[in-house]
């Protein structure tokens, strides 16, 4: 696996949350969700966010709207969580900090410990000693 | 809503429909009316080529719309008084009527085969009755199995493409009543066109009476046939079995878009009607009889007769929908839900039966 290929899946499994969390307690539509999730590393794209919307407002996470603004000349569709979508963010936000908490860890201790790991055994030596 | 929209994103928009024919219409729509609004937006920014690139191709991106799995709920529609979406144009008909064949459910293969079988048959044995009268073939009971199967394909054909549970093949009391209006509505247009054609001759005097009753007769078959079009998706209605839809409904609803629905069917119906003439035509009158030469034309004709009916049926289900304001259902060829338990027992029941008349065989 390179990196492009690994980036690529932590992007579609934190694309979902970045989205959920953003429309916590307000309604966007899609250039708005993109605007703010520009600093998002390129979690969330131009390519990607769409569908995902879709996908989410299928499954009932998100709930959807169409209206006019006055400022804007087409419809704009906007989004904002369902109770379904509410509780799915809760859940989802503390598991991601402990992930990603567990991950910088594991990260910084193997900065602080550069001693090379012992070579494990495989199973067929464990079942001969 | 009235801008000028940027070709490059239209054209990306255009191709982004054709590919999102999984969904159903109103879902499909909308998504293309929200990523109008994107590349709108993008193209105001100046980033309209960066906005392109990092879309896709239309075909990668409408695939990601298509993906299996829970679907609690389907994409909110854009309300009617926001779609930008001309809806009167020969275009959007044709591939509405694409849609709605794509969307009627397992059958249409049969009402094909069916057709084909019984027609080509017909054929054969009606042409072989005009050309060797001497051969004695009874025209009468021909032409009735060929009506008879014509009105119960058509009558399946409604129901496969615009009712999720009427059987397609039940001769009940729908079946009678769409068959009746049927004939009541293409007597009326006959009987028009040849009182019309017969007042002009009586009126006209002269060797010119009998050119102008034909002109008169056929204006007014062509007007009675427009007519007849209009009345074509309370048909549809009557013959799958949609309580609530009456004839002055069609006729309304089908004001304002003549043009349209008659543009469709020069299209998509005319073709194989001239086809169809053309080969009787041949059949008929021009070739030289030959057994195995005429049932090539029948099979032929059969073919042209059978994609007609079709053909005119998804029209017709397309237009029923359009003034119901009802989107085409995504398509579900060989759908994979679980038959009603009914059929279910009543098909192991004749399956118990046929076996226990099997005569057991000896080791």
């Amino acid at each position: 696996m390179n990196v492009d290929s690994w980036q690529s899946q932590l992007r579609k499994g934190a694309a979902e949350l970045v989205v959920l969390s953003l429309l916590r307690g307000r309604q966007l539509y899609g250039v708005e969700l993109l605007d703010r999730a520009g600093g998002s590393g390129g979690i969330v794209s131009d390519g990607t966010l769409y569908p995902l919307l879709a996908r989410l407002e299928r499954e009932g996470k998100l709930a959807a709207e169409w209206l006019l603004p006055d400022e804007a000349k087409i419809p704009r569709k906007y989004y904002r969580l369902t109770a379904e979508g509410e509780a799915l963010v809760a859940e989802m936000q503390p598991v991601w900090r402990a992930f990603s908490a567990f991950v910088d860890a594991a990260i910084e201790e193997r900065k602080h410990d550069p001693a090379p790991a012992r070579p494990r055994r495989s199973l067929a030596e464990r079942a001969r000693a | 809503m009235t801008q000028p929209r940027p070709a490059r994103g239209e054209a990306w928009l255009s191709a982004l429909a054709h590919e999102l024919w999984p969904l159903a219409s109103d879902e499909a729509a909308a998504v293309v009316a929200e990523l109008r609004g994107h590349l709108a937006a993008r193209a105001e920014a100046g980033a309209l080529d960066e906005c392109l690139a990092a879309l896709g191709p239309p075909k990668a991106f409408a695939a990601a719309y298509d993906l299996p799995g829970e679907r609690a709920r389907t994409i909110a529609p854009v309300p009617a008084g926001m779609s930008g979406e001309a809806r009167k144009t020969v275009r959007i008909l044709l591939r509405d009527t694409r849609a709605t064949l794509r969307a009627s459910r397992n059958g249409l293969m049969l009402v094909g085969a069916l057709l084909v079988t019984i027609l080509t048959a017909t054929d054969f044995l009606l042409w072989t009755a005009s050309r060797l009268p001497s051969v004695g073939i009874a025209v009468a009971p021909v032409t009735a199995i060929r009506i008879a199967t014509l009105l119960s394909a058509l009558s399946a054909t409604y129901r496969l493409a615009l009712s999720p549970v009427e059987r397609p093949w039940s001769v009940d009391r729908t079946f009678f009543k769409f068959v009746g209006a049927l004939a009541i509505a293409t007597a009326l247009v006959v009987a028009t066109a040849l009182a019309v054609g017969w007042t002009a001759a009586s009126l006209a005097h002269g060797p010119a009476g009998d050119a102008i009753r034909r002109a008169a007769g056929l204006a007014a078959l062509a007007l009675g046939s427009i007519a007849l079009l209009r009345v074509q998706p309370w048909l549809a209605a009557l013959a799958s079995r949609r309580q609530g839809f009456s004839l002055a409904a069609a006729w309304r609803g089908t004001r304002g878009r003549m043009a349209t629905i008659v543009g469709s069917w020069a299209v998509l119906v005319l073709p194989l009607y001239l086809l169809h003439v053309l080969v009787n035509l041949l059949a008929l009158r021009i070739l030289p009889f030959d057994a195995g030469g005429m049932l090539a034309l029948a099979g032929l004709d059969a073919l042209a007769c059978a994609l007609i009916l079709v053909t005119a049926a998804m029209l017709n289900a397309a237009v029923l929908r359009w003034i119901l304001g009802e989107p085409v259902p995504a398509p579900s060829p060989f759908a994979t839900e679980k038959p009603a338990p009914e059929l279910v027992d009543a098909a192991r029941t004749r399956l118990d039966r046929l076996l226990q008349a099997q005569p057991v065989r000896a080791a």
